[in-house]
């Protein structure tokens, strides 16, 4: 595999903070020990104070874990090492390295348009109340698709892609204000009758990734 | 009585051993930031931890 597209490695400052894995990690490692010790002498639990200790180590303890953990997972699922960790994404990563800024996801990620950590949660995810919610939903259907399901020839969106996605950042840019055919065109792309991509049209490209010439950018 | 001592020993013997192998799994997991690592965590890790507690509240409750 190319080096350059070894997304198995995090991006600098990708996903969680280790500092928070350290500590859920040190949370389940104290209970293990508490559980293990209660285990081995179970003749603890007959005083009161021992019984508050299980009742801890073996209830209070493993659910703050989970929950963390589950936390912990769903901030990392934002993460372009997460997306790109089913074999089936490695197109969709290789297209963000085409040497060639008409691409668009590729002239977003590496102009740093985008975080590249979070490259494919910035641009895929709803910009709306619960958004972030629906995202992560689409996530857990995605995973389960690849799974257990047969995974489609043709990757496609489940809805088409809305303006409102890109207007989140390009609205009010100086850059996307001053240009004439934005402005020409303002209210169809804000009501969404006319998509960005009518004419920024070179997305991902993901049937020609691997006859286009890569950039061989800084490695993740 | 002895037999009920033993008995709730057993299962929270049980308990005990099932929550320590679903939190070794949940650990483990956090290491990497995956779809498997995630479907570990919730498929194996979580629900593990989620059987051992419900052993522990059923050893407790018929004590």
């Amino acid at each position: 595999m190319n080096p350059w597209f070894d997304f198995s490695v995090d991006f600098p400052g990708a996903g969680v903070a280790s500092l928070q894995i350290q500590a859920v990690i040190a949370i389940i490692s104290i209970t293990i020990v508490l559980i293990g010790l209660l285990a081995v002498r179970p003749s603890l639990t007959a005083a009161h104070g021992g019984k508050v200790l299980a009742f801890i180590a073996f209830f209070i303890l493993p659910i703050v874990a989970t929950v963390l953990g589950a936390a912990i997972h769903l901030e990392q699922s934002t993460s372009t090492t997460f997306c790109l960790s089913c074999h089936v994404m490695e197109a969709h990563g290789k297209s963000l390295y085409i040497d060639d800024k008409s691409y668009l996801p590729a002239s977003h990620f590496q102009n740093n348009r985008i975080p590249r950590d979070q490259a494919c949660y910035t641009c895929h995810t709803d910009y709306t109340l619960f958004g972030d919610i629906s995202a992560k939903m689409r996530g857990l259907k995605h995973v389960y698709v690849y799974y257990f399901k047969d995974i489609p020839a043709r990757l496609t969106l489940y809805e088409p892609f809305k303006n409102r996605e890109c207007l989140h950042c390009h609205a009010n840019a100086r850059s996307f204000e001053e240009s004439i055919p934005h402005n020409m065109m303002k209210e169809q792309l804000v009501s969404n009758q006319t998509s960005c991509l009518t004419c920024h049209n070179k997305i991902h490209n993901v049937q020609q990734v691997d006859k286009l010439k890569m950039w061989k950018g800084p490695a993740p | 009585m002895k037999d009920g001592a033993n008995r709730f020993q057993s299962k929270f013997k049980t308990a005990a051993f099932v929550l320590i192998v679903g939190l070794i799994v949940q650990a483990t997991t956090l290491h990497w930031a995956t779809a498997a690592s995630f479907l570990g965590f919730i498929s194996a890790g979580a629900v593990l931890v989620l059987i051992g507690i419900a052993i522990y509240l059923f050893a407790i409750v018929s004590a």
